[in-house]
C-alpha cells in the first residue's frame, strides 16, 4: 500500500469514521442509560469466574465517570478519524485482538486487580496498528515521534503509578494501557508478516 | 512474570488450598438433640434474620420458632456459632404471650437461676457462651404440642477491608469439638419460614452488593443510597414474601397450615454479604459517639480508613508452610495436596520454601529451605501424596518447627492453614505468643471455618505483626485472596500508635494497635469526657521511615443516636481483658473486672450469661432489669435511625487525616488529555496530505 491506494470515503473532504461513530454512540448510549460503572458490566473478576463471560468485553465499553468516559469516547472517536479507512477490516481484528489482549493482561498479569473498566487498553492497541498504517501511506517522521510519545507517556505513566492529566473515579492503572500498546505491536508485527508473505 | 507476581499467584494458590479444605465441613446451627436417642427432637419452625449495618456496625436480630410436636414438655438448645467479634445482648422469650428479655449475671448465678426454674416447670431461657465456639441458648420449657417464640440480638463491629465490606451470618459449624459432636445432632432444618433481610445503611456510597453462594437473593438499592437484601423460602403470586408481611404471617399462621408453600431451609451454610464502596473515596476519620446530656462521660468509636500510601514490595521471600494434618483434615486431604502443589508451582525458583506437617507432633517434609524448582515441587508433590492425616493437633509443635532454620539475610513469611483448635502439647497462648516472637518473621493465618481457635490465631499474628483471614465456606475466595494478597505485596504500617490531645480521653481498645496493613481499617474505641476540639495523631513506621498523620475535629458534647456504641466499647474491652486471661492465666481481678463490665453493658461473655424468667421471677430474686431498659433505649434509637437516611460520620472533612484516596481493588484504562494531543499532529498531518492531494487533481 501507498499514499496512492490511501481509500477515500470522504463526505466533503471529512473522512466519516462510521464504524467508530458506531461504537463510540454505544460507548455513549451505555453510559447515559447505564451510568457510570454499571455493576452487571464491568470486568468483575469474580463474577467473571461464575460464568458471566460477557464482562470480558462489556467491561471494555463502560466507564466510571464522566471524565473517563468523555476521554476515552473522544480518543476512539479521534482514532476513527484518523485510521478507520486506512484499516478497513484490520479495526474490528484491533479491536478484537486488543481486547483478547488486555483480558488477558488482566486476568493473568494483575490478578489483584478485580474490578475494571474502560476503553483505553484497546485504545492503545488501534493506535499502533493505525500509526503502522499511516507510516506506509505517509512516511513523515512524525508518525515515528508519535509512537515513540506514546511508548514514553506509558512508561512514565507506570512510573507514577497514573494517568497524567486525567483523575478518574476508578484509578488509572498504566500497565493496562502498556499490555494494549503490546498487543498493538503484536499485531503490527502478524501484519507485517503476512504482508512479506504475499509479497513473496 | 516479577517477583510481585509470583508471590501473588503463591497467594492464589494457597487460597485455593483453604477452598478446598473448607470442602469437609458439615455441621449446622441447629437445635441440639441428644445423639443416643434419650430424648425426641423438637423443630425449628421459623428463623427470622433481621440485620441493619449501619454507623460501623451491624445489629443481627434472630426470631425463632421453636416447635414441640411430641406428648411431654422438652426443653430446647439451640447452638449457634459465634459471630467475629459479636456478642448476644438480648434474649427475649416471650412468656405467657408476652415478650421478656433477660438480663446478664454471673454465669454461674445465671445457670443456677435457669435452673431452678426449669425443675420447678416455669418458662426460663439462658444464652452462654461456649468459650471461642458458640453461642448455646436454652429455653424451658416448650410445652407439649405448642411452640415458644424467642428473639436474640447480637451486636458486631462491621468489617470493612480494601473498600468491601464483609459480613457473615454463622451458621456453619467447624466440627473440631469432637466430644459435643459425639454426643449431640442438630436438627437443622426449618420447616417452616426463613427469612434473611439485611439493609445497609452507609453514608460512603456503596456500589454493589453481592451474596456469592445466594443467587436467589433479591438485593436491592434505594434511591436514598441505603441497600436491602432479601432472601427467603416462601414464594408468593407477586414473588417473594416483603419481611413485614412474614412477620405478620408470623401472628396467624398455624403449624399445620405450615410446609404446604415452603420448602424446608437448612441451616447449614453461612450467609455471606459483600457490600462494595464507591472506588477513589479519600482516607477517613469516622466518628460515632455516644453522650446522653446528663452525663459528662461519653463513649466513642473512631474508624480510621487510611489512604493507600503503601508501597508494593519488591524484594522476594523464604516461604515456610505449616499445614494441619490432624484428623480433622481427613477426607480433605487429596485438595490440601492439590491446593499446596498450585501454591509451590507459582514460585520462582529464586524463591525458597519449605513444608512442615503437624499433626500430635511435627515433621518436616523438606530438608530446610529448598529452591522452588520445577523438579523440588514436582518431588514434594509427590512426597505430600504419601502423608496419611490422623491424630490431634500440636500446633505448637507445628510452628516451633516452622520457625527453626530461618535465614535472617532473607525476608520470611510463614503460612499457616488449619481448622482446629490446639488441643495436644503446648496449648497456653503465652507459650505461643512467646514462640512466635522469638523471631522476626510476618506470620500470615488462614482461619478456616467458625469453630477454630480464631482468639489464638488472630493473636498470633497479632504477635508477629501479620494478619488473620477468617474463611467461611461460603466466602467468595476469590474476593478474600485479592485481600490478602494486596496486603502482603505492599508495605505496611508498623508500630501504630494513636495519640489525641486537647481532651481527655481513657479506655481506649485495642490498647496495642500493632500494624496496619493495604486496605486494613483501624477501629478504636474509648471514653471521653467533656467536648471541644481534639488534636488526633496516627503514628508508625512503614519500612523503617516514621510517619505521622494528624487531624483535628471536634468530640460532641451530646450524641444519644447510637447506644449500642458503649456495648460494643464494653465488648471489645473484654475481649482485650480475655486475650490477658488466655496470655496470662485466669486471674480472680481481671476476671471479676469482665463479670461486672458484662453485667453492667448486659453482655453475654465467657464469665457472664443471659437469663430470663418470668417477671415476678426477676422481682423476688431483686435482679435489676437494666439490659431491658438498656434494650429499650436502643431500640428507640434505632427507630429514629429508621427514619432519616445514613448520616456521615466523617470528622476530618475540614483537616483530612490522610491526602491519598483508600485502597481499593479497582481500576480503570482512562485516556487523557496527553493523548489527544499526541493525536492532534496527526490529525493536521493526514488533513495536509489530503489537502494536497485534492489540490493536485
Amino acid at each position: 500500500m501507498n499514499a496512492s491506494s490511501e481509500p477515500v470515503v470522504s463526505h466533503g473532504g471529512i473522512a466519516l469514521p462510521w464504524r467508530s461513530f458506531l461504537l463510540g454512540s454505544g460507548a455513549v448510549a451505555a453510559y447515559l442509560i447505564l451510568g457510570a460503572a454499571p455493576e452487571a458490566w464491568v470486568f468483575d473478576r469474580v463474577a467473571i469466574a461464575q460464568g458471566e463471560w460477557w464482562r470480558l468485553i462489556t467491561g471494555h465499553w463502560v466507564h466510571s465517570d464522566l471524565t473517563h468516559a468523555v476521554w476515552d469516547i473522544t480518543a476512539l472517536l479521534l482514532l476513527g478519524a484518523l485510521f478507520e479507512a486506512r484499516l478497513q477490516w484490520r479495526l474490528p481484528l484491533a479491536l478484537l485482538v486488543a481486547t483478547v489482549g488486555v483480558d488477558v493482561w488482566l486476568w493473568w498479569g494483575d490478578p489483584a486487580l478485580r474490578y475494571y473498566c474502560g476503553l483505553s487498553g484497546i485504545l492503545n492497541s488501534l493506535l499502533i496498528v493505525g500509526l503502522l498504517h499511516l507510516w506506509r501511506d505517509l512516511r513523515h517522521p512524525l508518525i515515528l515521534l508519535t509512537a515513540v510519545a506514546a511508548a514514553l507517556k506509558i512508561v512514565v505513566e507506570i512510573h507514577v503509578g497514573q494517568a497524567l492529566l486525567t483523575h478518574t473515579a476508578w484509578p488509572s492503572v498504566p500497565t493496562v494501557h502498556a499490555s494494549g500498546f503490546l498487543c498493538g505491536l503484536v499485531l503490527v508485527w502478524g501484519i507485517w508478516l503476512s504482508g512479506a508473505q504475499q509479497e513473496r | 512474570m516479577n517477583r510481585q507476581t509470583g508471590t501473588k499467584r503463591i497467594w492464589q494458590g494457597l487460597i485455593l488450598l483453604t477452598v478446598s479444605l473448607l470442602a469437609g465441613f458439615t455441621q449446622a446451627a441447629g437445635l441440639l438433640t441428644p445423639g443416643d436417642g434419650s430424648l425426641p427432637a423438637l423443630e425449628i419452625r421459623d428463623h427470622q434474620v433481621d440485620v441493619v449495618i449501619e454507623d460501623g456496625y451491624a445489629i443481627t436480630t434472630v426470631e425463632q420458632v421453636f416447635v414441640n410436636p411430641h406428648d411431654r414438655d422438652l426443653e430446647a438448645q439451640y447452638s449457634f456459632p459465634l459471630p467475629a467479634h459479636g456478642t448476644v445482648v438480648e434474649l427475649t422469650v416471650w412468656i405467657d404471650g408476652q415478650p421478656v428479655t433477660g438480663e446478664v449475671l454471673e454465669r454461674g448465678q445465671a445457670r443456677r437461676l435457669y435452673e431452678e426454674e426449669k425443675a420447678a416447670g416455669r418458662d426460663a431461657g439462658i444464652t452462654e457462651k461456649d468459650s471461642h465456639k458458640t453461642f448455646e441458648t436454652r429455653v424451658s420449657p416448650v410445652r407439649a404440642r405448642q411452640d415458644t417464640r424467642v428473639r436474640l440480638v447480637y451486636l458486631q463491629p462491621a468489617e470493612v477491608d480494601t473498600g468491601i465490606g464483609r459480613y457473615v451470618y454463622p451458621l456453619e459449624e467447624g466440627g473440631v469439638d469432637e466430644a459435643k459432636l459425639a454426643f449431640w445432632t442438630a436438627n437443622d432444618q426449618v420447616t417452616g419460614k426463613f427469612s434473611f433481610d439485611l439493609l445497609i445503611k452507609s453514608a460512603w456510597p456503596v456500589e454493589a452488593v453481592r451474596l456469592p453462594n445466594q443467587p436467589q437473593a433479591i438485593i436491592q438499592s434505594q434511591p436514598d443510597g441505603e441497600w436491602s437484601v432479601h432472601l427467603g423460602n416462601r414464594v408468593s403470586a407477586a414473588g417473594d414474601v416483603p419481611a413485614q408481611e412474614l412477620q405478620d404471617d408470623l401472628q396467624v399462621e398455624t403449624l399445620s397450615q405450615m410446609g404446604t408453600n415452603a420448602p424446608v431451609f437448612t441451616l447449614d451454610q453461612d450467609l455471606v454479604v459483600y457490600w462494595r464502596h464507591q472506588a477513589g473515596l479519600p482516607g477517613s476519620v469516622d466518628l460515632v459517639a455516644h453522650k446522653p446530656a446528663d452525663r459528662d462521660r461519653g463513649t466513642f468509636m473512631m474508624v480510621i480508613t487510611p489512604g493507600d500510601d503503601l508501597k508494593p514490595i519488591q524484594e522476594g521471600k523464604d516461604w515456610v508452610f505449616v499445614l494441619d494434618v490432624s484428623g480433622s483434615m481427613r477426607g480433605k486431604y487429596a485438595t490440601l495436596v492439590d491446593g499446596v502443589q498450585r501454591a509451590l508451582q507459582e514460585m520462582r525458583s529464586e524463591d525458597h520454601f519449605r513444608i512442615v506437617l503437624f499433626n500430635n507432633r511435627s515433621w518436616e517434609l523438606t530438608p530446610g529451605f529448598v529452591p522452588a524448582s520445577p523438579e523440588m515441587v514436582a518431588h514434594y508433590s509427590q512426597a505430600l501424596l504419601a502423608i496419611d492425616p490422623a491424630n490431634s493437633t500440636n500446633l505448637y509443635a507445628g510452628l516451633d518447627q516452622g520457625l527453626k532454620s530461618l535465614d535472617a539475610d532473607r525476608t520470611s513469611a510463614l503460612v499457616l492453614v488449619t481448622d482446629g483448635v490446639a488441643n495436644v502439647g503446648e496449648t497456653r497462648q503465652r507459650q505461643f505468643i512467646e514462640l512466635i516472637k522469638r523471631k522476626d518473621i510476618r506470620m500470615f493465618t488462614f482461619v478456616l471455618g467458625n469453630s477454630a481457635n480464631r482468639p489464638l490465631l488472630e493473636a498470633l499474628a497479632r504477635a508477629s505483626n501479620g494478619f488473620a483471614v477468617n474463611i467461611s465456606n461460603s466466602d467468595d475466595i476469590v474476593g478474600q485472596l485479592l485481600s490478602a494478597t494486596s496486603k502482603v505485596t505492599h508495605e505496611a504500617l508498623h508500630g501504630v500508635k494513636i495519640k489525641i490531645d486537647g481532651i481527655k480521653t481513657a479506655d481506649l481498645t485495642p490498647g496495642q494497635i500493632g500494624s496496619l496493613y493495604r486496605g486494613q481499617q483501624l477501629v478504636i474505641f474509648g471514653h471521653y469526657w467533656g467536648e471541644g476540639m481534639a488534636d488526633v495523631r496516627l503514628t508508625g513506621r512503614i519500612s523503617g521511615e516514621d510517619k505521622t498523620y494528624q487531624t483535628r475535629f471536634a468530640f460532641p458534647s451530646v450524641a444519644t443516636e447510637n447506644p449500642e456504641v458503649e456495648r460494643l466499647w464494653a465488648y471489645a474491652s473484654v475481649e482485650e481483658a480475655l486475650q490477658e486471661v488466655s496470655d496470662f492465666g485466669e486471674d480472680a481481678d481481671l476476671k471479676q473486672a469482665i463479670i461486672d463490665v458484662g453485667v453492667e453493658y448486659g453482655l453475654v461473655t465467657d464469665y457472664t450469661a443471659m437469663v430470663v424468667v418470668r417477671n415476678e421471677v426477676f422481682d423476688a430474686h431483686g435482679i435489676e432489669r437494666s439490659n431491658q431498659t438498656r434494650r429499650a433505649i436502643e431500640e428507640v434509637a434505632r427507630q429514629q435511625r429508621d427514619l432519616r437516611p445514613a448520616m456521615s460520620r466523617q470528622v476530618d472533612s475540614q483537616q483530612p487525616m490522610y491526602s491519598s484516596n483508600r485502597a481499593g481493588h479497582n481500576g480503570s484504562g482512562a485516556l487523557d488529555a496527553w493523548t489527544v494531543l499526541l493525536l492532534l499532529p496527526l490529525v493536521w498531518l493526514t488533513w495536509r496530505r489530503r489537502h494536497m492531494r485534492e489540490s493536485n487533481q
